[in-house]
């Protein structure tokens, strides 16, 4: 009777913890992979890390930020090259309460850099801070 | 020693049972307001707060008056009146019942006794549910109410119809869509089922004239938090997703697929026309 009981609340058990995790996981995805789309900007990597990495289909919180720029590679025409970043992705820096980023921007989604910088031949600098559009966004976010 | 196993697998029996009945609700996720209301959070089958008919049985207060919008556009919200647009703006507008900050302050907190309000009673001192975050895409960030422009184009023609720009749209511009074909009373991407192996999950919304646009439940499926219900190549099946997405969406892979349904110049398959 005991043995029949505790296969009893064994099964239970393992009929509820299965039914939680169906109940509280996502569905699996179905699809397989596809390259077609996987690397599908020809950049090795950025539509790789998503479309969210750089913009957000609801801007409005998006900020300016006056964190430092992180290095992106061995050679950097904007001069802040800092090498490598092993193991390739590249930081980005983080919103840090500057003001908004304009939502007209691309629907840019990550933040701006509030710094100068000096371009390849050392004559031109940009002062990027933008809360609008400008021909800057091209070469600064 | 048996007594103890006892003990301990009716613990188990019982947090498995717990962990089963505490789950989110999956489906509505947020738009269960405050995981009590269910429809009602947005429907009132028996008491539509806006006159006539047409519009969902709408329960909440909507917004009255010109959204700008990204690129320059507009979206004329004017349910108020109870009558459903001849175009397809309701598809935006009953959105911003509740995601339009600054005409509903639902973001102050606390819970509201109602989520059933009459068109002078906006909804007050509303908090959401599931991850406790309401989103707002309403104003006050470039110029003040009124104002989704910071947001992904609503009430916009899709670009690229039967492979001839839309209007507003020259051909180089258009043709970073992919084309949606028009015709027989009906709108449809032709999905070939192997290009896209995600499909061309939106819905595009056409008025009488057939005209598409595109609206904030375009892209979104109130009904369906997590889980998409989409046909690839004649298949129905159910993928994951998440915000409401109306196709899978679940990593960076997808997420970027479903914006490329729409956004074609993105996506290797890209011929430069658009057609499929």
């Amino acid at each position: 009777m005991k043995k029949a009981f505790l296969i009893v609340l064994t099964i239970l058990a393992m009929v509820g913890i299965a039914a939680a995790q169906a109940d509280g996981t996502r569905v699996t995805a179905t699809a397989p992979p596809n390259t077609t789309y996987y690397n599908a900007d020809g950049k090795a990597g950025h539509i790789q890390h998503g479309c969210m990495l750089c913009h957000a289909p609801h801007s409005a919180s998006a900020t300016i930020s006056n964190a430092a720029v992180t290095p992106v590679g061995p050679v950097n025409k904007l001069n802040f090259d800092g090498g490598a970043v092993p193991p390739g992705w590249t930081p980005i820096p983080q919103p840090n309460g500057g003001g908004n980023v304009a939502g007209s921007i691309y629907l840019w989604g990550t933040a701006l850099t509030a710094q100068t910088y000096t371009t390849w031949d050392g004559s031109n600098q940009r002062q990027v801070q933008r809360g609008g559009p400008h021909p800057a966004v091209h070469v600064v976010p | 020693m048996r007594k103890a196993l006892v003990v301990t697998i009716a613990i188990f029996v019982m947090a498995a049972a717990a962990m089963a009945q505490g789950s989110p609700d999956v489906l509505l996720g947020p738009h269960n307001t405050n995981n009590t209301f269910g429809c009602q959070s947005c429907h009132a089958p028996h008491s539509q707060v806006l006159a006539g008919s047409g519009l969902y049985l709408w329960g909440l207060s909507v917004p009255n008056g010109t959204y700008k919008t990204y690129g320059g556009g507009t979206v004329v919200a004017n349910l108020v009146s109870g009558t459903a647009p001849t175009d397809t703006s309701e598809h935006t507008v009953l959105c911003l019942s509740c995601h339009d900050q600054t005409f509903n302050a639902i973001m102050g907190g606390g819970q509201p006794t109602s989520p059933t309000v009459n068109m002078s009673t906006p909804i007050v001192n509303f908090t959401g549910s599931g991850d406790g975050q309401f989103t707002s895409i309403g104003g006050g960030v470039a110029s003040g109410a009124f104002d989704i422009s910071a947001n992904h184009p609503v009430h916009v023609l899709y670009p690229n119809i039967n492979g001839t720009p839309a209007a507003g749209y020259d051909a180089p511009t258009a043709f970073k869509y992919w084309v949606l074909s028009s015709g027989g009373g009906s709108v449809s991407f032709k999905d070939t089922g192997t290009i896209y192996t995600y499909g061309h999950t939106a819905r595009i919304y056409t008025d009488a004239s057939l005209a598409p646009y595109i609206e904030c439940s375009s892209c979104h499926n109130p009904h369906s938090q997590s889980s998409a219900v989409v046909t690839v190549g004649g298949v129905k099946k159910t993928v994951a997703t998440n915000h409401f997405i109306r196709g899978e969406y679940d990593n960076t892979q997808t997420q970027s697929a479903f914006c490329m349904s729409c956004h074609a110049d993105k996506a290797a398959a890209w011929n430069g026309t658009g057609q499929q």
